[in-house]
């Protein structure tokens, strides 16, 4: 379900389908804060979209901050969503630790190595023992991009160009919406993105939209369908949530009760909730742990 | 079922016969995703319908993304049920809690004895080949609710005819129509805008051309139009993927969605408890294989 789907569907949940109570605008910022509470809910095993490695991260004696200028991203439930670490140079997986066992660390025979070398998250800090070790590999859960829908644009060159007024949270990477559907709302016709300049976000479009116009709104959507692929370690898409679209109706439903609790209305809101944590719940429960390799507890 | 069927049942359901709520439109909406959805919570052994197979893929650097598969994949890396060396031994799948456990030389991914994990949409296979060829087994999204048009090449990139319409829609009656064009071999695939349509021989022709020649044996989906509802064409002969004993449970699902956008809680809840313990008690009544061998059997 793309931007535009979800947001009609909350309108219609929400007896608001023109809008006149929640704006469209709000009705995406609750999407945007369903989505959020969703993916921190479900189990990690739904959330392969939203996993990113994040290759030869340099270290400072020994640590690094999980900001999204050393990730590329913000992590996902802040040290939480760090899901392994690996030595770049040597290959070798660190150990997760927690801070109560900082201390065990000074006993020789548990003392880290680069051979067994151990990690630990402090202050949204990212701390790899021994301090020898200069660049890790690491594995994390990212916070899913906010999503769009419409934006403001002007027409030109008779309908074969549109430049977007601002930035509305498009991604200023060249081509990244070619092939992406367009819907003009003045002209009331569909057209196709054919070329993309992420600096001035101008795009080329086909068929042609007509007339020139300044100043009107411009839909863009996906279907869950589609070819529509983020560009390889460019980004993401932001016309859809960046998660399965098995789950992308529950956002919908944690969007709803956000809403409906604005409106005074809690009986509504709490269906709304406990109806999407029961989808969660069932979802988590199904979960099956991988064969995996090697004894252990868990399969005994 | 075909989804035309569902719709009108579900207009009964909801009380809503003459089509004044809830619209056709909106109703083959929630029906495409309450069949994701179902399809989503329920245990695997259900959705044999879903299974694909893909043999002889080569995972360059021993990494397969999952997006090159030929379908989406459902819920995911959870999705993704067995791979295996093409000609060779089933992949042992492994957590990114094991991947510790590699370091071990007798627990290392080898060809005989080869390991996968999924992260970042990708299937890494731990095995002595550098490039191996695999075959994986997985469970595609479903597909979605739109009559799936055949389409008579013309040896053009723009030019196609549809034998479906056997000539009942007048000339430029499909113009604007935004289309989605899919071929098995992936060569033309995407979106594309109808800007002519004639009678005779139900001729087709769209904007921006093609990256290749449409030939005869590709599909086209109608999704949408300005002003006519294209995307209800062929309904009466479109069924669910899913099992047809399924059909009832998507309706459950798809009418107590549409309660929710009513005020009618009681309704809503009832009716979304009611798929709740359906799905439910087919997944807890689900009979596992007697197996092979002694080790205990993980429920999926």
């Amino acid at each position: 379900m793309d931007a535009y789907k979800m947001l009609n569907l909350l309108g219609y949940r929400l007896e608001d389908s023109g809008s006149n109570l929640f704006t469209d605008t709000f009705k995406i910022k609750a999407i945007n804060n369903g989505v959020i509470k969703l993916v921190q809910a479900i189990d990690n095993k739904y959330l392969t979209e939203l996993q990113v490695l994040k290759s030869s991260l340099s270290l400072s004696l020994g640590s690094a901050n999980l900001s999204s200028a050393n990730l590329g991203y913000l992590p996902l439930r802040g040290g939480q969503g760090i899901l392994k670490v690996c030595d770049t140079s040597t290959g070798k997986y660190c150990l997760q630790i927690d801070m109560d066992d900082i201390k065990k660390t000074e006993n020789t025979y548990l003392a880290p190595s680069t051979d067994n070398p151990v990690f630990y998250i402090f202050q949204n800090k990212l701390y790899v023992l021994p301090t020898s070790i200069t660049s890790v590999d690491v594995y994390f859960l990212k916070i899913p991009t906010e999503i769009i829908f419409k934006f403001l644009g002007s027409v030109t060159n008779d309908g074969v160009t549109l430049t977007a007024n601002g930035l509305y949270g498009l991604v200023e990477l060249d081509d990244y919406y070619n092939n992406f559907p367009i819907y003009s709302v003045y002209h009331n016709k569909y057209s196709i993105v054919t070329d993309y300049v992420g600096a001035t976000r101008v795009f080329t479009l086909s068929p042609t939209l007509g007339t020139n116009t300044s100043d009107k709104y411009f839909y863009m959507f996906r279907n869950d369908f589609d070819d529509l692929m983020p560009q390889s370690g460019k980004g993401s898409l932001n016309v859809a949530p960046e998660i399965n679209p098995a789950i992308h109706e529950i956002a919908v439903s944690f969007a709803e009760s956000y809403c409906w609790a604005m409106d005074n209305n809690v009986g509504r809101s709490k269906i709304a909730f406990d109806q999407a944590m029961s989808e969660i719940l069932l979802l988590n429960s199904r979960y099956t742990e991988n064969t995996g390799i090697g004894t252990g507890l868990r399969k005994r | 079922m075909y989804v035309s069927d569902a719709i009108t049942q579900l207009g009964l359901r909801v009380e809503d016969a003459d089509k004044k709520k809830f619209p056709e439109k909106l109703r083959r909406q929630v029906l495409e995703y309450s069949q994701v959805k179902i399809a989503n919570m329920l245990h695997n052994a259900y959705l044999t319908e879903l299974e694909c197979l893909e043999t002889g893929l080569t995972a360059s650097g021993r990494i397969y993304t999952i997006k090159d598969l030929k379908s989406k994949v459902l819920r995911g890396g959870e999705g993704i049920l067995k791979v295996k060396l093409t000609g060779g031994r089933y992949c042992t799948r492994i957590a990114l809690d094991d991947l510790k456990k590699l370091e071990n030389t007798y627990l290392a991914g080898t060809d005989d004895n080869p390991l996968f994990y999924v992260f970042q949409d990708k299937i890494y296979i731990k095995c002595t080949a550098t490039s191996p060829v695999i075959d994986v087994y997985y469970l595609r999204l479903p597909s979605p609710l739109y009559y799936p048009f055949t389409t008579t090449g013309t040896g053009e990139e723009t030019q196609f005819w549809v034998p479906y319409f056997v000539e009942a829609y007048a000339d430029d009656y499909f113009n604007g129509s935004l289309v989605y064009i899919f071929s098995p071999d992936k060569s033309v695939i995407g979106y594309y805008v109808v800007t002519d349509f004639a009678n005779a021989d139900n001729v087709v022709t769209i904007s921006p051309p093609a990256p290749d020649d449409i030939q005869t044996g590709h599909h086209v989906y109608f999704l949408s139009h300005p002003t006519v509802e294209v995307g209800l064409i062929g309904l009466s002969d479109t069924a669910f993927d899913l099992n047809d004993s399924l059909a009832d449970l998507i309706v459950d699902y798809a009418e107590s969605e549409l309660w929710k956008i009513t005020a009618d809680i009681e309704r809503r809840n009832s009716t979304m408890d009611k798929v709740i313990t359906q799905i439910k008690a087919l997944n807890d009544k689900y009979r596992e294989s007697d197996g092979i061998g002694t080790k205990q059997k993980g429920a999926q």
